[in-house]
């Protein structure tokens, strides 16, 4: 009978309903854990707004004068150094150590009116040159502030240059990379093919441009690999073995 | 004339009652099966009795106001166990939000990206995310071009540039023009706003929006308890329920203290500017005058109030390549000479 | 008064009687309709993460079936501008079939909506902030909620009057069918213009939208009705005159045709000038950066719909078989084209470049395939009612007996 029918499929409909699951699957992606702390307001680099030291043999500090009043200093000229191993200097056209350090008072940077500055005033030194850069930090508009973008209720911090940019390297290095997203049911990025490639003009130029990196690439690797060969002959010179220290 | 028969039989036999009422019996039951899942839900989850009877924010006075606060602060406590802080901050006159951003020195390391999920509560399963950054070829400015997903071993790569997007907080929002009930508006000092509370989740505002700027809450956003950031307000950074849309405030529950931006703060290279627009004085006001500013999608007349733009000093170029990355002290980068410093904090 | 009631409580009993045929069809849309609901309630309970949906494809099948069934209502009236308008008597009690079609089609629109929302808990927020005049989605309530009251007005009195065995009043039911006709143009229009305003989609941001909406909808609509129709003449004693099938058939043509030329100038626009904004178009109809799940679709829609114009430009439209192929394959055609073909291409890529492709899920499919099966079981049930009663079989006086079973 066809109303026997009706109430068994009314009766296994909701037999399977009841039973069945109450949800429906949902595909979560796996957490990207960045923790906190990894995002935290810091700067690149802690710049020295004390005395400056040295480490010597592990952990014994040095001051720069308990060194640079037993040796003479060298020439103006000299790049090649023989402690502070570290330090090769890439600031562009400033190619002279002693354009910011003093060559008496090695704990202090000389401004070019011969006046010495200590190194927490470092900023003062970077201003003479870089008067565009030095005007837009003042307004606010070159690096970071962190604090209050309203000073009246509270305290506005600003960097000083070598909070951020190395004084010997002034370029930035390159930084770690923090993850790519990873929405809901966004597929595989990788799969996408086609890279947004350049047309026309710009994409010709490419090839160009790649070709002028390689070069200068290489022209950068034969600069560094004379420059070591030269700082090799230079302790061989002095039959110094130097640890790697700073 | 009215008759109370039956129109179809004229007799009613025991019989063809009981085959009649199992069928309807058998139908209702199934109907009731059907709806099981609706068990399962948690009112509070949805904001109980009083969060459906909670008045637009616009409407509400103080006493409401403080009611829903504490509300919210429970609702915090239920789902994640902390003790949360929850602010109303009404807008300062006088002040107008604009953000900059200095294409030239953003390197696309995605910090801010982060720094954004903590401060906000995020949901992290499944992801959300305001700001988005794009890997642009150097040669257009057609967003359409970028890449969201790029991964490279450090960041950035010299023949792209990068361009993180969030919310612009237009002047003249689409967004807020399609939301059927009102449940996103702009503010007095610019920035548009959602009422998590009065949101129906139609997604007509996502489909608006010219820059993608606004994210929806497809489920219950989970958020693991030690990085709840218990500092919350009513219009930003409270946790959401499912079912409704978010969106960068530019931290409002922190400007509007006179704070910065998270995403500012984090930004190693000092990239992201913001302030109010309406003192000349500020970075942003200089920056619109004494840059080259643009912004996105002009065309489409949404008058965004966050400015992009160029300043390049010292452009990029391949000598910058001497840089690579130690293997055996992953995130300290070897500059060429031999110094180990630290390469992002 | 009571006596209202006691139609309205004969209308549910008649329901539940027909022959084995009509109990299968009743039983099946019954399940389909159970599971869907079920398939609704997970969603309630987990969220719309149980659909395919995502941030960036943040619309999907239900507002493509939405979208669909607004032109379907809409259409549905237009059996109302032969009869009334040229006065094309013949076509009388027709109208009432369609205007059902309009009633169950709005239904299911509201429904689709119902399902859509993030907050289905807070629709009454819709009645204590209303952003009208300035979101076109409030024109789209309002629009959408009072067709059905108009229709439901309509078919109520003429089916009124008939039960109770008197002509109808002019002025109870002829200025709300003119209404009609003028807000029908309309629901579809404002639905059409949610999608043309939005400045930040170029594919969407044309022009063109709402007169393609139209054709679109004047096509996919009548085909359902002259399915309608001949199922109708096919099972039921009721006569289905001729003249209503040729009626249709003429307007489905013009329709037809119109969307076919409204497509050829989109395309045509996107192509030529090859700009930016043609991204979209490019991905649903060549693929785009490799992603190409929808070319295939939209080309099926395309063929179908050319095959149907072929056939209705051929002599062979006058054979019933032709025809009502025609016209399954137009609602599929124009479905997907409505569908996939224009909702989904929306969002792909999203504004700002990303490509992420939208499948739907087995629980979304599972809730269209419920609010489908329960807007035919509506309209299986209400036109189960009005024959009886426009043919004089189930009327206040007479008692209906089961020995005719239809």
């Amino acid at each position: 009978m066809h109303s026997y029918l009706i109430t068994a499929a009314f009766v296994a409909t909701g037999a399977w309903l009841w039973f069945g699951p109450d949800t429906a699957p949902i595909p979560l992606t796996e957490r990207v854990v960045v923790d906190r702390s990894e995002v935290l307001p810091t700067t690149l680099r802690t710049p020295i707004t004390g005395e400056p030291t040295i480490l010597l043999q592990g952990s014994i500090a040095k001051g720069c004068m308990d060194c640079h009043v037993l040796w003479d200093s060298r020439d103006r000229q000299s790049t090649v150094l023989v402690q502070h191993k570290n330090v090769m200097l890439d600031h562009g056209e400033n190619d002279n150590c002693m354009n910011c350090h003093d060559t008496d008072q090695r704990d202090k940077l000389i401004l070019r009116g011969e006046q010495l500055i200590d190194f927490a005033d470092s900023s003062q030194l970077c201003a003479q040159c870089h008067g565009p850069t030095w005007r837009d930090w003042q307004r606010g508009t070159h690096g970071r502030t962190n604090g209050y973008w309203d000073p009246t209720r509270g305290t506005q911090t600003r960097q000083m240059c070598v909070a951020c940019h190395d004084p010997h390297h002034p370029a930035f290095p390159k930084l770690k990379l923090f993850p790519a997203p990873n929405t809901l049911r966004m597929g595989d990025p990788d799969a996408a093919h086609g890279e947004h490639e350049l047309e026309g003009v710009l994409g010709r130029l490419r090839g160009v441009i790649d070709k002028q990196r390689e070069e200068a690439l290489k022209g950068r690797e034969a600069a560094e690999a004379a420059a070591k060969e030269k700082l090799d002959a230079e302790y061989k010179r002095l039959g110094i073995e130097i640890g790697d220290k700073r | 004339m009215s008759t109370t028969q039956t129109p179809v039989k004229k007799n009613i036999s025991r019989r063809s009652f009981l085959r009649t009422g199992t069928q309807v019996v058998a139908g209702m039951g199934a109907f009731v099966a059907a709806l099981k899942p609706l068990a399962s839900i948690d009112p509070d989850d949805f904001g109980g009795v009083q969060g459906f009877l909670q008045k637009h924010y616009k409407e509400m006075d103080d006493e409401d106001m403080d009611a829903a606060l504490r509300r919210i602060e429970a609702d915090v406590k239920r789902r994640f166990d902390v003790d949360a802080v929850a602010k109303d901050i009404k807008p300062t006159t006088g002040v107008e939000f604009v953000y900059a951003l200095n294409l030239s020195r953003c390197v696309g390391c995605r910090k801010c990206v982060h720094a954004c999920v903590a401060e906000n509560n995020q949901s992290r399963s499944p992801e959300i995310q305001y700001i988005r950054v794009l890997e642009m070829p150097k040669g257009t400015l057609d967003i359409e071009k970028g890449n969201h997903h790029y991964d490279r071993p450090s960041v950035p790569d010299l023949d792209h540039f990068y361009m993180p997007i969030q919310c612009h907080q237009c002047a003249n929002p689409p967004c807020t023009k399609v939301c059927p009930v009102e449940a996103t508006w702009t503010e007095p000092d610019g920035i548009t706003v959602v009422d998590y509370d009065w949101c129906i989740g139609c997604r007509y505002c996502e489909a608006a929006c010219p820059y993608w700027a606004r994210r929806f809450n497809f489920t219950t956003p989970e958020i693991p308890k030690e990085e709840v950031n218990p500092e919350i307000s009513y219009l930003s950074n409270r946790p959401r329920p499912q079912g409704v849309m978010e969106k960068c405030t530019f931290c409002l529950h922190r400007t509007r203290e006179g704070k910065l931006p998270a995403c500012l703060e984090v930004c190693p290279v000092g990239a992201r500017k913001f302030g109010n627009v309406l003192d000349p004085e500020s970075e942003v006001a200089q920056i619109l005058r004494t840059k080259r500013v643009f912004v996105l999608k002009e065309e489409v007349g949404t008058l965004p109030r966050f400015f992009y733009y160029f300043d390049e000093r010292y452009p990029r170029d391949a000598s910058q390549d001497s840089y690579e990355e130690m293997p055996d002290m992953p995130g300290v980068i070897r500059t060429h000479g031999g110094a180990k410093e630290e390469a992002s904090k | 008064m009571k006596e209202y009631f006691r139609f309205l409580w004969r209308c549910f009993r008649l329901s539940f009687h027909g022959n084995w045929m009509y109990k299968t069809w009743m039983l099946i849309l019954s399940v389909i309709a159970l599971f869907g609901l079920n398939a609704w309630a997970k969603q309630i309970a987990g969220g719309l993460a149980t659909t395919g949906m995502t941030d960036q494809v943040s619309w999907g099948l239900y507002i493509a079936n939405f979208t669909f069934l607004v032109g379907m209502a809409a259409a549905a009236v237009m059996l109302v501008i032969p009869v009334y308008i040229y006065k094309n008597h013949e076509l009388h009690d027709l109208v009432i079939f369609g205007e059902l079609l309009a009633v169950s089609a709005v239904t299911m629109c509201l429904m689709f909506i119902t399902a859509d929302l993030g907050r289905p808990d807070r629709a009454s927020h819709l009645l204590l902030r209303f952003n009208w005049p300035i979101s076109v989605l409030t024109w789209d309530v309002i629009v959408l909620n009072g067709y059905l009251f108009l229709n439901l007005h309509i078919c109520g009195y003429l089916i009124w009057c008939a039960y109770n065995e008197r002509k109808p009043a002019r002025i109870f039911y002829i200025p709300f069918v003119f209404i009609a006709i003028f807000w029908a143009i309309s629901i579809h229009t404002v639905t059409a213009f949610l999608y043309s305003g939005l400045g930040g989609r170029p594919f969407w941001n044309s022009a063109v939208l709402a007169p393609r909406f139209l054709a679109s909808a004047f096509a996919a609509g009548p085909s359902f009705l002259v399915l309608t129709l001949l199922l109708i003449g096919r099972f039921t004693a009721y006569e289905i005159p001729k003249k209503a099938i040729a009626t249709l058939r003429s307007i489905i043509t013009v329709a037809l045709t119109i969307n076919m030329f409204l497509l050829g100038c989109e395309v045509f626009t996107e192509f030529y000038t090859d700009s930016a904004h043609a991204a979209s178009a490019k991905y649903l109809f060549l693929g785009l950066n490799g992603y190409s799940a929808l070319v295939p679709w939209i080309w099926t829609a395309i063929s179908l719909n050319t095959f149907a114009l072929i056939v209705l430009y051929t002599p062979v439209r006058l054979r019933t078989g032709w025809m009502s192929t025609a016209c399954v394959a137009m609602i599929i055609g124009i479905w997907i084209e409505k569908g996939m073909g224009l909702i989904v291409p929306g969002f792909i890529p999203t504004p700002i470049g990303e490509m992420v492709e939208y499948l739907p899920t087995q629980n979304e499919t599972l809730v269209c395939l419920g609010i489908w099966a329960a807007g035919l079981l509506l309209y299986t049930i209400l036109v189960r009612v009005t024959i009886p009663v426009l043919t004089g079989k189930l009327t206040r006086t007479r008692l209906y007996s089961t020995g005719d079973e239809s």
